[in-house]
């Protein structure tokens, strides 16, 4: 048996014979159990069942009993016994989940949980309640019990850790995303009196989405309305995020510090505080339209309420992601290619046509996608500046909490987003064929890249430029209405907006954290620091294993991994309270479900990064390193991580500054003991105090600035080990 | 050190899917010798060798490396390590660097890490080359990096997928007869995949050729080149006339063959009586200007290469490929021949 | 060593996560759905003569109704406070929340008793909010308009595109002020009059009190909306008025339910006794809220519309606050209306 068989069975072990075994009501490091470690609630396993009669988790001992057997008292002699005892390890990790969930499931705090085996079983007295450590860590050790087994009979050459690591993530993906999300869509099937597929096809066909009025003098269902503005605004931030990356990597620009804020900037603000700085410039009475009238004789409409004021504010708000996405792979491209090209007679303008622009195709195709998902998921811009627009995560949004609630309609909608997400992501997929887009190979690279054409480096400018303007103009706007009394109305100077949230006496008790904001302040940052480690570490592990691992079903756990992302992150909340309130997983209210809820939702970006910078690195890398005695786990942290350190960035920029700035999912997740930033803020704007909401949001903007400079400094530049651009 | 060890196939094959890419194959290989694998691309032989590697995981069948099953053990587990047609070296390390990766996970001290890496860089030559960043070497250092990388651990076995490729003619023949040198100086046992045959036959102690998943022969150079047993494995190694023939008879190991109307005796090899295939070197066709002899033909093409010429004839019994080492034979083209051939050369294999 | 660090600190940080207490006894959850501020002072005040260590978490009416839906099974609210009161109906019908009969019932007026009767015990009116108009007298007086006073006021040319509405779908408010309509003048006088408003309609907005806040920053000239939305706005210091129409109009009771299956029903209990009496009432007012109280003895805050001078129709809560009718409704809108298709 293998170390980390071993090691798995010991933690099996003493979580079994030490640590409580369901949830705690104060938590377990509080340590009040200690009181009493034996009672009814806070009991290992081993005492649950021995005094406290709970028979039916006896079988999990079992579970790790066995192979302990297998392991000392039978050790495994040639081949063909070894390979035995890895099935029996394999079937011991597999039964032993099956039952932990299954009687989970069946036995919950009132008891049995359905129906037909309440009539099996009428007489049957056990309750129990969530799932505590002892439980969870009983569950993870079954997991890689299971995959220990399953590597030790040669699968994915025999790498238990690239195993494991698909286990823990097709594990936790099927737990956090799929579950809730699965429980959202079956919705789309209830009707009153039980459950219909005909209500499904009903739902999902319903002429509301699908209607081609709008050619016809009409109006058009909202799915082509969604996809409409998906399109535009994945291909605008693709595009802009793409001319930001060829001005900060290929031309030489001189600023590039200012360069890399301003292109980021958006991302570190709250989306809904760009739809009210866009109104404040350009609403109807907005700075700039009024300066417009006074000047022009243009008189002040409401345009920008609609198609082009959702356009503008998702574009500014999503093209820190293209990006972020983008300058990794811009930077991939391999300089010697483009010289083969140039040596071919290649003009400037065909070798970026034949050459650069194909090699960045898993680039823009990601980066693409990322914007579609992130406009169809998108509620905080639309419901603010939609107008008459309607889009689907609107109407799923108000057809379960509107005024005329309807859990099914809600449902449908749901499957036509999700169904658009996939065809998004097939259209993709397709795009990118299985052509080859390696550019970081074992070889080193001596060239330098050729000069960009001049079209291109026009149409960079002038895109990358204005946007830039058009950023600094929103951004002053916030940075203006945080120091004025009443923005819009009273512009005199005032530093009240920021004493009222952040303001600290000393008195007799040290100091005092009087300030409003210090405490959602503080349980956000606790949050995004908790989560986004933690999200770019899934991220980057199923990236991984996307790009570089072969097994059954993958293509259907890429798409799953989206869905969190795909769908209006209310829904996701919502569905995160239907799930994990009630045994064996049950953990609304705590900061936990705050941190998964992060993880599980901003992760793909992660993915989407990992996967285009991955595929341009050539897998004879990770071979070497396999068959130079390093492991799976030594191979990524020593080779696949130093070479993909953009995307590192990208998934952790993102995920922290999606935890501190998300809105739409936090709503039923966050309680009263753990409020975050943006409620707050929404709070403020609720009763019409924009000076404080701005200059809460204007603070949070320079934490998550300092924040991000804090991680580049972290994870470092990569090194290719190319010579330096000459422009 | 680690001592040379066997390797052994037994049945083993891979699937992908429904494709078979390696189908039951059996083969061994002895501890401190040199094998290739060769055959054209999509034979096979770069899927065994990842296999023994540990890429590539068996569908069936067993490998042992030394004493040890290692079937099902991942690659970073064997004690065997590979030279990649890419080299695949890391591009954000420098040479040294890159040199010591393998023996990071082993129990030494960094100085002792640095030491050892050096000391076989010298061995190929790279002295003074530590601090160099890879993309600063040109192809042939980059090769060298790359053999330094894999013979530092001192593996069990070494594995070469098509390791000169990427070189020109001239550097590529210096560094096969380098790697040939350095196997035999450590000893190691060295598997090596190539589709060329000419580099094959300079390296190997024993050459496995390949076709379709299967193997078609496995010996010596001069086995295969002296005995192939089929019209592939003669036509892939060294390259031969394939001409239909009719053995008349069988005496002994000795067979009459008539081909085109003459008669000659070659060694049975197993065949007996009936149709089969003559397999004749291009250099063993001796070429006459004049057109008297049992068998003639006409020159079809005639280049003159400076070391030899090659001729293409017309010939009753189909068109034959000549190389003539003889310059001062300078025929031309239309010029009737007489055809006979030489001793040694000539082989029968089954149609 | 950098990843060591980044490690620690990680697990550190996880560590004192999962270390932060869960729900407790002996204290109070409070879903509430009113302004920040207002469920601040209550809970604060509320602590301060209990010693109760009571959170509330605030969200949407919508929101919170969800949010007892999808906690059923496992309810981790204990009172639900605030919020205009066909949720809380629908959460009686649903028996999500349970019935509560306080001696304090007779102190209240008769609208708030009324709420109570209707939910068979299960919720209770605690304040109540007049739908009218709120418009910016800058926009106003730069058009040069009088600004409209009754319903009928509303489709006059001047107004034309500067009329701004919730979504009926999305908002209770705007539903109730189809609803408003339908019991002054008929269904079909009501349906008539709110195609020839639509014309004048700038935009539905999906939150009901958007169109407030988009007449004090003056993108619209005239709101849709709970008067003392306007009120509190005015009170911040922008440029608007309240207007009660001159025909009568509609209203929403703000009520409170206590949650089924609530972990601290005792301390529920006592909040909701407290939350109805004079001092309770009397906080909105510190709370920046202007809705009417219920409690008789409490005189409403002088920021707040004058009840008295609004003419109020009897509105027909059990009637229009039933899913059915409210489906017919909207589907009516709907076909009449047809938002959403190019004027």
């Amino acid at each position: 048996m293998s170390r980390a068989a071993r090691w798995w069975l010991a933690v099996g072990w003493a979580a079994m014979l030490l640590l409580p075994w369901y949830a705690l009501e104060d938590g377990l490091f509080s340590f009040v159990w200690l009181r009493d470690p034996w009672g009814e609630d806070a009991a290992p396993l081993i005492v649950q069942v021995l005094r406290h009669g709970r028979i039916w988790l006896a079988p999990l001992l079992l579970a790790f009993a066995v192979p302990l057997l297998f392991a000392f008292v039978l050790p495994p002699e040639g081949e063909a016994r070894r390979r035995r005892a890895a099935i029996i390890l394999m079937l011991c990790g597999a039964l032993g989940l099956v039952w932990l969930f299954g009687q989970g499931f069946a036995i919950g705090a009132r008891g049995l949980s359905w129906g037909w085996a309440k009539d099996l079983y009428g007489d049957f007295e056990g309750r129990q309640f969530g799932l505590g450590y002892g439980g969870m860590i009983v569950a993870v050790a079954l997991l890689f019990l299971l995959t220990e087994g399953w590597a030790r009979r040669g699968a994915l050459r025999g790498d238990a850790f690239v195993l494991g690591s698909i286990g823990i993530v097709v594990a936790t993906t099927i737990l956090f995303v799929f579950l809730p999300v699965g429980l959202v869509l079956v919705g789309a099937a209830r009707v009153e009196d039980g459950w219909s597929l005909l209500a499904v096809a009903k739902r999902v066909t319903s002429s509301d989405i699908w209607s081609l009025g709008c050619f016809v003098g009409a109006t058009c269902g909202t799915f082509w309305k969604t996809l409409l503005l998906a399109v535009v605004v994945g291909a605008l931030s693709t595009a802009l995020g793409t001319a930001f990356a060829l001005l900060a990597v290929r031309m030489g620009f001189r600023w590039q510090g200012a360069l890399r804020l301003f292109a980021l900037l958006p991302i570190i603000t709250p989306p809904f505080v760009v739809g009210l700085a866009i109104i404040l410039l350009v609403g109807r009475t907005g700075a700039l339209t009024v300066l417009m009238d006074d000047w022009f004789g243009i008189p002040p409409t409401r345009w920008i309420y609609g198609f082009p004021g959702m356009a503008l504010a998702q574009t500014l708000s999503f093209t820190p992601i293209a990006f972020l996405i983008m300058i990794g792979v811009v930077q991939g491209i391999s300089p010697t290619m483009e010289e083969a090209a140039l040596t071919l007679r290649a003009s400037p303008a065909r070798l970026f046509r034949t050459i650069t622009l194909p090699l960045m195709r898993p680039g823009l195709a990601n980066a693409f996608l990322v914007g579609v998902l992130e406009s169809i998921s998108d509620l905080g811009n639309p419901v603010i500046l939609a107008g008459n627009y309607d889009v689907l995560s609107v109407q799923i949004y108000f057809a379960l909490v509107g005024a005329q609630v309807d859990g099914g309609r809600a449902a449908g909608l749901a499957i036509v987003l999700l169904g658009l997400a996939l065809a998004v992501f097939v259209l993709q997929a397709f795009w990118l064929g299985d052509r080859s887009y390696t550019t970081v190979a074992g070889k080193g690279d001596t060239g330098t890249h050729a000069p960009l054409p001049p079209a291109v480096r026009h149409a960079v400018y002038w895109t990358a430029l204005p946007w830039i303007g058009i950023t600094i103009a929103v951004y002053a706007t916030i940075a203006f209405g945080g120091f004025v009394t009443n923005v819009g109305r009273d512009h005199s100077f005032t530093l009240s907006h920021f004493v009222d949230l952040f303001s600290i006496e000393s008195g007799a008790g040290g100091l005092a954290w009087t300030g409003g904001a210090w405490k959602s302040l503080g349980t956000t940052l606790e949050t995004a620091l908790i989560a986004a480690p933690l999200t770019a570490l899934l991220g980057l592990l199923i990236a991984y294993v996307l790009s570089r691992q072969v097994f059954a079903g993958k293509g259907a756990f890429e798409f799953i991994t989206m869905l969190s992302f795909a769908i209006p992150g209310t829904v996701i909340g919502l569905s995160y309270i239907v799930a994990f309130n009630t045994p064996p997983v049950e953990l609304t209210g705590t900061m936990a479900i705050l941190v998964i809820c992060f993880i599980f939702r901003d992760m793909p970006v992660g993915i989407r990064a990992g996967v285009a910078a991955l595929s341009q690195i050539d897998r004879s890398l990770d071979e070497s390193s396999l068959t130079l005695r390093h492991g799976g786990f030594a191979t990524v942290r020593r080779v696949i991580l130093p070479l993909i350190r953009p995307a590192i960035v990208a998934a952790l920029v993102f995920g922290l500054v999606r935890a501190m700035t998300s809105l739409s999912a936090v709503i039923f997740l966050a309680t009263a003991r753990h409020n975050l930033s943006t409620t707050y803020i929404v709070a403020q704007i609720e009763t019409a105090r924009f000076g404080t909401a701005i200059a809460y949001s204007a603070a949070l903007i320079a934490i998550m600035a300092a924040l991000i400079l804090a991680i580049q400094w972290l994870v470092g530049e990569r090194r290719l080990g190319r010579r330096a651009l000459q422009t | 050190m680690s001592t040379p060890a066997a390797v052994e196939f037994t049945n083993v094959s891979r699937r992908f899917g429904p494709v078979v890419a390696v189908d039951s194959i059996s083969f061994r290989v002895e501890p401190g010798t040199l094998v290739t694998l060769l055959g054209p691309s999509g034979c096979g032989k770069t899927t065994t060798l990842r296999m023994i590697a540990g890429l590539e995981m068996p569908s069936d069948g067993a490998i042992r490396i030394g004493e040890r099953d290692v079937t099902r053990v991942s690659a970073a587990e064997r004690d065997v390590s590979m030279v990649f047609q890419s080299y695949a070296l890391f591009p954000h390390m420098n040479v040294l660097e890159n040199v010591g990766y393998g023996l990071a996970v082993s129990p030494m001290t960094a100085a002792q890490r640095d030491e050892k890496a050096r000391a076989f860089l010298r061995k190929v030559g790279l002295e003074g080359y530590e601090k160099r960043q890879i993309g600063a070497l040109s192809g042939g250092q980059q090769q060298r990096v790359a053999l330094a990388r894999a013979l530092v651990l001192e593996p069990q076995v070494l594995l070469f997928d098509e390791p000169l490729s990427n070189l020109d003619a001239k550097l590529r023949r210096r560094m096969r007869d380098e790697i040939r040198d350095l196997q035999r100086e450590l000893g190691i046992t060295a598997v090596y995949v190539t589709h060329d045959q000419e580099e094959a036959m300079a390296v190997s102690d024993k050459i496995v050729v390949m076709k379709d998943g299967h193997i078609a022969q496995m010996g010596t150079p001069d086995e295969l080149y002296e005995a192939p047993v089929d019209r592939f494995v003669a036509d892939f190694i060294g390259g031969a006339n394939l001409i239909d023939c009719e053995i008349a008879g069988v005496e002994g190991d000795t067979a009459r063959v008539a081909v085109g109307g003459t008669t000659l005796s070659q060694p049975a090899r197993g065949l007996r009586s009936g149709p089969a295939t003559l397999a004749i070197r291009y250099a063993a066709v001796r070429l006459q200007a004049g057109g008297a002899g049992a068998l003639t033909g006409t020159v079809r093409k005639a280049t003159y290469l400076g070391s030899h010429r090659e001729f293409t004839i017309d010939s009753p019994i189909g068109e034959l490929f000549v190389i003539e080492p003889d310059l001062s034979n300078s025929l031309t083209v239309g010029a009737p021949v007489a055809i006979t051939f030489r001793d040694r050369g000539l082989a029968l294999v089954a149609r | 060593m950098r990843a060591f660090r980044a490690a620690g600190l990680i697990a550190g940080l996880t560590i004192t996560v999962l270390a932060s207490p869960a729900f407790a006894q002996g204290k109070l959850n409070m879903y509430c759905t009113a302004n920040e501020e207002w469920c601040k002072v209550m809970a604060n005040e509320f602590n301060k003569k209990t010693g109760i260590d009571i959170a509330f978490t605030r969200r949407g009416t919508g929101e919170t109704y969800a949010m007892l839906k999808a906690e059923k099974d496992n309810p981790k609210g204990d009172i639900w406070w605030g919020g205009t009161g066909d949720p809380h109906l629908q959460a009686a019908e649903e028996k999500l929340t349970v019935k509560y009969e306080p001696a304090i019932l007779k102190e209240l007026h008769p609208w708030a008793k009324a709420q109570w009767d209707r939910s068979g015990g299960r919720t209770v009116g605690i304040y109540m909010g007049a739908i009218g108009f709120v418009y910016n007298k800058e926009v106003a007086a730069k058009k040069g308009v009088t600004p409209p006073a009754c319903w009928a006021d509303l489709l006059k040319p001047e107004f034309k595109g500067e009329i701004q509405m919730p979504n009926p779908h999305s908002s209770g408010t705007a539903y109730t002020t189809i609803a408003t309509l339908v019991q002054l003048w008929g269904e079909d006088k009501a349906f008539e009059y709110l195609k020839q408003l639509h014309a004048s309609i700038n935009q539905y907005t999906k939150q009901g009190p958007a169109p407030g806040q988009a007449a004090a920053r003056g993108e619209t000239m005239i709101a849709i909306t709970f008067l003392h939305d306007g009120a509190m706005s005015k009170r911040r210091g922008f440029p608007v008025e309240g207007v009660a129409p001159c025909e009568g109009t509609g209203y929403e009771i703000g009520s409170m339910s206590i949650i089924d299956g609530a972990r601290n029903l005792a301390n529920a209990k006592r909040y909701y006794d407290f939350a109805l009496s004079v001092d309770g009432q009397r906080l909105a007012d510190a709370g920046e809220s202007y809705q009417a109280p219920s409690n008789r003895g409490t005189p409403p805050s002088p920021y707040s519309p004058d009840l008295s001078k609004i003419k109020l129709i009897d509105y027909d809560f059990a009637k229009y606050g039933s899913s059915a009718e409210r489906r017919r409704l909207l589907a009516r809108w709907d076909a009449e209306l047809k938002v959403g298709a190019p004027k």
